[in-house]
């Protein structure tokens, strides 16, 4: 059943349908925000928020889009408004130096499979490049559809795949031998 | 402009971060959850929401909007400060002859005193999943030559072993005080490892599993 | 060195600043127990997921799926269970209408189960009055489905419960209706005669009582 049949039965009041929806897209959707926002928490909320957007606007999907696309639009926006309130946030309280240096550096438990360097190179970039490299070597979107759900031309997206990939080779290049 | 292949780095590091990251259960349920109660999308609506943004809360504020939060965890919302705020007692009755064996005598009491707060607006129902709205309920048997009786039900995950009423030596009876939510509960009583109903209590139609249950209704309301 | 790279964030974020999400209550525990098998747990989850979305209360399936293990029921009998169960919660949630809570669609479930027509309740729901003030219905249900299941015929039953839910007689008054009528059963009364004298007598305190 395609991802179209499944949204035309929810809005035709079979809610099922959407838990589906749901199973399809969400380990996709939770991959690409724990690599946007790094914490799980974050990640959480995010992705709650998007789904239950797209749940509640279905009506406003058009088959002549991939639901995939669709949804990484709603999901690329709540992502950079999560990341603009963690900044808020950072910024209130005051750092306790003591409890830095005693806290423990390890991240969320199912990201340590990830390599300590990859998570700090990708932590590193800037969060529009980031979120460019994301859709694009991750996620595998063609930069047709990254436009669509990110609102950039591609034009500036394959300059910022390609200012990211730079930058990934080098901070990588610094702890391992990344060879080319 | 034409994309490069990927250099082999690229393919080596875009492939370990495409690793799955386990989707919680307990986010998936919570979402479900909210879906279930959100507005549901209908053909040719043009409801949208996507891109709205709610309001930041300003940094000013933080420390405020988070000392709500807290406050509005201890807020105890029910019950009318009517005396029927203790509404639902169960009287025993003598036990037809069935079983003439055991006198059995179960009394649910309502503790007005747990609850403050205003007057909930009419039409609300009764329930509640906040543990601060919970109502204390006292289940009372006899069965003097019982060794051990426990509580199941409903609000203790059918757990056999989890609710031991306590014998009082002074009267014979066993007794226990749960702290219930408001609501309709479905629960028995374990004596000796037998699952018996309570015969004064109303029951519960179904017998899906071989013996009947009785109902508790904590919180009930006189109109 | 690590400590000056690490993000104050992570450390911040379990201090003071807790959204409203994180400051509530833990939810009440919705797993299934440990003794099914992988396929019934399955079976289960999708019984379960389909009544959630489905807007069904799903507390009373986990329940039910809690009550079985403990009572040692083979696992098709279980899921056989909650499918019922399931399907009685939507058919009282039709009949009683969409605005109604979880408590009043479970213990209308129940009262599906106790012999009571879907139209049954219908009309005991139109006798409340089906507007976003009204009272719930979850005693008058519960008290229905105690007689029914006590042996009167249901469709008396639910007339007389009908009676006194149109004259606004108050949940304390319906749980006295209930155990004066099973008194006098247990009494030898036939249901017929019960319910008649009792719903009488009930009317008139309420009659008496009004200003």
């Amino acid at each position: 059943m395609t991802d179209a049949t499944l949204v035309r039965r929810v809005l035709d009041g079979d809610t099922a349908a959407f838990t589906m929806l749901v199973d399809r897209h969400a380990a996709a959707c939770t991959r690409f925000a724990m690599r946007m926002l790094g914490n799980r928490e974050d990640a959480e909320d995010a992705l709650q928020d998007s789904f239950l957007r797209a749940y509640r606007s279905l009506a406003r999907y058009e088959e002549r889009q991939a639901f995939r696309t669709w949804l990484f639009q709603i999901l690329v926006n709540r992502c950079r408004t999560a990341a603009v309130r963690r900044q808020r946030r950072q910024r209130m309280f005051l750092v306790d130096d003591n409890a830095v240096a005693s806290a423990s550096v390890q991240p969320a438990a199912e990201s340590t499979e990830l390599r300590a360097e990859l998570r700090r190179a990708i932590d590193a970039l800037d969060p529009d490049q980031r979120e460019a490299f994301l859709l694009k070597h991750v996620e595998l979107l063609s930069y047709d559809e990254m436009a669509e759900a990110t609102g950039v031309g591609v034009s500036a997206l394959k300059m910022r795949v390609k200012r990211a990939c730079d930058r990934m080779q080098w901070l990588l290049r610094e702890v391992s031998d990344v060879g080319t | 402009m034409s994309e490069p292949d990927n250099p082999r780095w690229l393919d080596e590091v875009g492939d370990e971060l495409r690793q799955e990251v386990p989707v919680r259960a307990a986010w998936r349920t919570r979402l479900l959850e909210d879906v279930a109660r959100a507005r549901r999308p209908v053909a040719g609506d043009d409801f949208d929401d996507r891109n709205d943004e709610l309001p930041m809360i300003p940094t000013a504020s933080v420390e405020t909007a988070v000392a709500a939060s807290r406050r509005r965890e201890r807020v105890i919302v029910l019950h009318p400060l009517a005396g029927i705020a203790a509404a639902v007692v169960f009287i025993a009755l003598g036990v037809g002859a069935t079983l003439t064996a055991l006198s059995w005598h179960a009394r649910t009491l309502a503790d007005s005193s747990t609850v403050t707060g205003k007057t909930p607006r009419p039409g609300t129902t009764l329930a509640s999943n906040a543990p601060a709205d919970r109502e204390v309920v006292r289940f009372e048997l006899s069965a003097p030559t019982a060794s051990r009786v426990t509580l199941v039900g409903s609000f203790n995950e059918w757990n056999p072993v989890a609710t031991p009423l306590q014998r009082d030596s002074s009267t014979g009876k066993w007794i226990v005080s749960l702290r219930l939510p408001p609501g309709r509960h479905v629960y028995a009583f374990v004596v000796d490892g037998d699952v018996k109903a309570d015969p004064t209590a109303p029951r519960a139609a179904d017998d899906d599993f071989g013996s009947a249950n009785s109902v508790v209704l904590v919180g009930g309301r006189a109109s | 060195m690590i400590a000056r790279r690490f993000r104050a964030s992570i450390v911040v974020v379990t201090l003071a600043f807790a959204t409203s999400r994180a400051a509530a209550q833990a939810p009440p525990d919705r797993t299934l127990p440990a003794p099914l098998s992988a396929p019934t747990r399955a079976t289960l989850l999708g019984l379960i997921d389909s009544a959630r979305v489905a807007g069904l209360p799903v507390d009373p399936l986990y329940s039910k799926v809690r009550e079985g293990v403990f009572r040692s029921a083979d696992e098709g009998r279980v899921i056989a269970a909650v499918q019922r169960l399931r399907h009685d919660l939507a058919d009282a949630r039709s009949a009683l209408g969409d605005s109604v809570g979880a408590e009043e669609i479970t213990a209308g479930a129940n009262a599906l189960r106790a012999g009571i027509r879907p139209a049954e309740l219908s009309r005991l729901s139109d006798a409340r009055g089906r507007g976003t003030d009204r009272h719930p219905l979850t005693v008058a249900l519960v008290v229905l489905a105690d007689l029914a299941t006590r042996g009167v015929p249901p469709t008396l039953a639910a007339a007389s419960v009908n009676e006194l839910v149109a004259r606004n007689v108050s949940d304390g008054s319906l749980l006295s209706f209930r155990q004066n009528v099973e008194r006098d059963l247990i009494g030898g009364r036939s249901a017929a005669s019960a319910l008649d004298a009792r719903t009488r007598s009930m009317i008139e305190d309420a009659e008496r009582r009004r200003p």
